[in-house]
């Protein structure tokens, strides 16, 4: 695998190889992000080819004030963001009835593979998945949350409270039939 | 609890932390065939620019190829240059018939001293042709001309040898100057006052001899100076004065004044106005001017400051809004008006004028908006108003909006034209500069989902500049439909000179312009 360095030059003289070559070296992690963002297969690949685009088309404004990896990923969540921007509005509000269910214990994921906490997080509603991914994988505050999905940090947090016990339910679901 | 809470969403991080999933393979087949084709159409922008210009010049060295080589003669300019000079020297020679120089007239001595000499010659410098020929007796005035023996007079050219066939002394030919009559007369006088008493050949003012033969008077061909030259008795040279050894004065033949009312309307300064409607294409040609990278998501992660998110914070507005939104501009058919004057300063050269009124069209792209809780009203957000918008307005993403910008301007051109006429069609190439007086820009949603927003060079913290200065290079034909009215074909191709935004702001803008003008001129 190249250095990022010498791939970045590459991409900013408009080298298909080196455009390949960044694309091969960060696609499949760039796909999990997709896939942690979408329902489906086919929306995770619509987006992670729209962010390799605006990669190469705007890779002369990488600074390297961080690495590039990161400096991708958040151009794939922006794209994602963008991609299920039209659902913002539509995000359901959480009961506070349906809060005080929640319980304190939170089921650990040892056991669990990524890729079934992948279908795990695509079977949660839209606006819940995104919350929740922000919140809890990119380590997000909920005001932040707010801010960047025009939502009010109320709602961020019910969306994020709703997909845990979502994902609580399922994963105690799941264990109970695991183990009979 | 918010301990286990932070260590629950932990296995989450550290779950999908390194975790790959291969794409397959046509993502990587569509990207490509994405960039293939942002790339041709940058290439087809550029070449399909630069394509007019070469289209418009060659139309242009073409025109101007088939005039020169259809009409080699017209630059007429030398036969012109000559009557012009010759007319001149009309003038110069009705003066000194009036009132002639002193260094015409001849010292008493010399013409002492050729009084009594049969033969005269006139010494001076041969003219290229050397053709003797006798004169011809076809006017009245030149019947004591053929009686004399072995004189011939040398025409420096045989124009003059046919006016002097024709012309008949005393009269005023076609264009003649009144004063060369005059000096006919005054001549004649002279001859006979000098010749009364003798067979000398006599002297007028200009220092022609005046041809005696006998009693008679002689009186000279009014319309032209000759060489005379004697035959005969070989007799000493004639020491001139220093005034007729003077070529231009021996040799200057009068031409008869040719009046042309065409050259006559060319010469004089002539005034022409017209309408005109110009198609164009406007491209402001944007360029940030640098700034930190897009930084919703900043670089050290979450909850770093400053981000635009957490602008309210650190209490003022984060730079990092990124100063390229909708900057990238597409032209779009745009329209100018245009009421033109001119003059016409020569038959080529011609000082052009106006004022234009400019609406240019462009198309951009932004996925930010602001919404305006007092107003109600939402905004697109780009890097040309992303510094008049109120720091209280938090910019939000939206999906991939199209934008409208409407620029609209007052442009006062001055020009300088050269311009080559073939029967009714008039080519025209020239230059010059126009100032650009700018009006306004209006931001609008192309699905009208935001309001529009209008940005003008007055508003605080405005990019724009009142006004910026361009060069202009154009050409074109105008055709002669009926009397003094035109029909006009301009293209043209407008570049700054000068920045349409400010200094200190983050974007810059050095627009050109490519348009065809259409118009009617009425010359006066």
């Amino acid at each position: 695998m190249q250095e990022d360095d010498t791939l970045v030059a590459g991409c900013i003289k408009g080298d298909r190889t080196m455009q390949r070559a960044l694309y091969q070296k960060y696609a499949a992690r760039m796909m999990v992000v997709c896939l942690r963002y979408c329902r489906c297969q086919e929306d995770a690949e619509d987006i992670l080819q729209e962010s390799f685009v605006k990669v190469f088309n705007h890779i002369e404004q990488f600074r390297q004030e961080s690495t590039l990896a990161y400096w991708i990923k958040r151009i794939v969540i922006n794209t994602a963001l963008n991609y299920h921007r039209k659902n913002v509005y539509l995000y359901p509000h959480l009961d506070i009835d349906e809060m005080h269910t929640l319980g304190e214990e939170d089921p650990s994921l040892a056991n669990y593979h990524f890729q079934e906490l992948l279908s795990l997080l695509q079977t949660l509603p839209q606006g819940c998945r995104v919350v929740f991914n922000l919140y809890a994988i990119e380590g997000y505050k909920h005001r932040e949350i707010a801010k960047a999905l025009g939502i009010s940090e109320g709602t961020s947090k019910s969306q994020y409270a709703r997909a845990r016990a979502l994902i609580k339910e399922m994963i105690t679901r799941k264990g109970e039939v695991k183990h009979g | 609890m918010s301990n286990k809470h932070h260590e629950w969403e932990s296995q989450w991080r550290e779950a999908f932390d390194g975790a790959e999933e291969p794409p397959a393979s046509h993502v990587w087949k569509n990207i490509e065939s994405n960039l293939a084709i942002q790339e041709s159409g940058k290439y087809r922008r550029g070449f399909l620019f630069y394509r007019a210009i070469a289209a418009t010049l060659l139309l242009l060295i073409a025109g101007l190829s088939w005039y020169i080589l259809t009409h080699p003669e017209e630059a007429d300019t030398s036969r012109l240059g000559d009557e012009s000079g010759s007319t001149l020297q009309n003038e110069s020679t009705v003066n000194e018939a009036t009132n002639p120089p002193d260094e015409l007239t001849l010292s008493d001595d010399l013409i002492r001293e050729g009084q009594n000499d049969s033969s005269l010659r006139v010494a001076g410098p041969s003219p290229a042709k050397q053709t003797e020929t006798p004169v011809t007796a076809s006017s009245k005035g030149s019947q004591a001309i053929q009686n004399q023996p072995a004189l011939a007079y040398q025409e420096p050219g045989n124009r003059s040898e046919t006016r002097m066939a024709n012309a008949s002394p005393g009269k005023l030919t076609a264009g003649e100057p009144p004063g060369i009559a005059r000096s006919t007369s005054r001549i004649s006088k002279q001859g006979t006052a000098e010749d009364s008493t003798s067979k000398s050949p006599v002297y007028d003012s200009y220092g022609r001899p005046t041809v005696v033969a006998g009693n008679q008077t002689a009186k000279p061909e009014a319309d032209h100076i000759a060489r005379v030259t004697a035959q005969g008795a070989a007799s000493p040279p004639w020491e001139l004065p220093a005034s007729l050894t003077d070529t231009e004065k021996l040799y200057r033949v009068p031409q008869p004044l040719v009046v042309s009312d065409k050259k006559d309307k060319q010469t004089r300064p002539s005034f022409f106005a017209g309408l005109a409607l110009a198609p164009s294409y406007f491209d402001p040609q944007f360029q940030a001017t640098g700034g930190p990278n897009f930084n919703m998501l900043n670089s050290d992660g979450p909850s770093s400051t400053p981000t635009f998110l957490n602008y309210q914070e650190n209490g003022s507005r984060p730079t990092p809004l990124p100063s390229n939104v909708g900057i990238d501009n597409t032209p779009e058919l745009s329209f100018t008006y245009g009421l033109d004057v001119g003059m016409r300063l020569s038959d080529h050269w011609v000082l052009e004028s106006g004022i234009d009124y400019n609406r240019f069209s462009t198309t951009a792209e932004t996925r930010w908006a602001v919404a305006d809780v007092a107003s109600g009203n939402r905004y697109a957000y780009v890097a040309a108003n992303s510094n008049t918008l109120s720091a209280d307005l938090s910019p939000s993403l939206i999906t991939s909006t199209p934008i409208n910008n409407a620029y609209e301007f007052i442009a006062v051109p001055m020009k300088v034209g050269y311009s080559l006429t073939v029967s009714k069609l008039r080519f025209t190439v020239s230059s010059g500069v126009a100032a650009n007086f700018f009006l306004g820009n209006v931001i609008s949603d192309a699905a009208q989902q935001l309001a529009d927003y209008k940005l003008f060079s007055s508003d605080d913290n405005s990019p724009y500049n009142p006004w910026y200065l361009s060069g202009i290079l154009s050409g074109g034909v105008n055709y002669n439909i009926l009397g003094n009215y035109f029909l006009s074909l301009t293209p043209s191709y407008a570049f700054a000179l000068t920045e349409l935004t400010r200094e200190e702001s983050t974007i810059r803008s050095q627009p050109r312009s490519l348009g065809v003008s259409l118009g009617f001129q009425y010359q006066f």
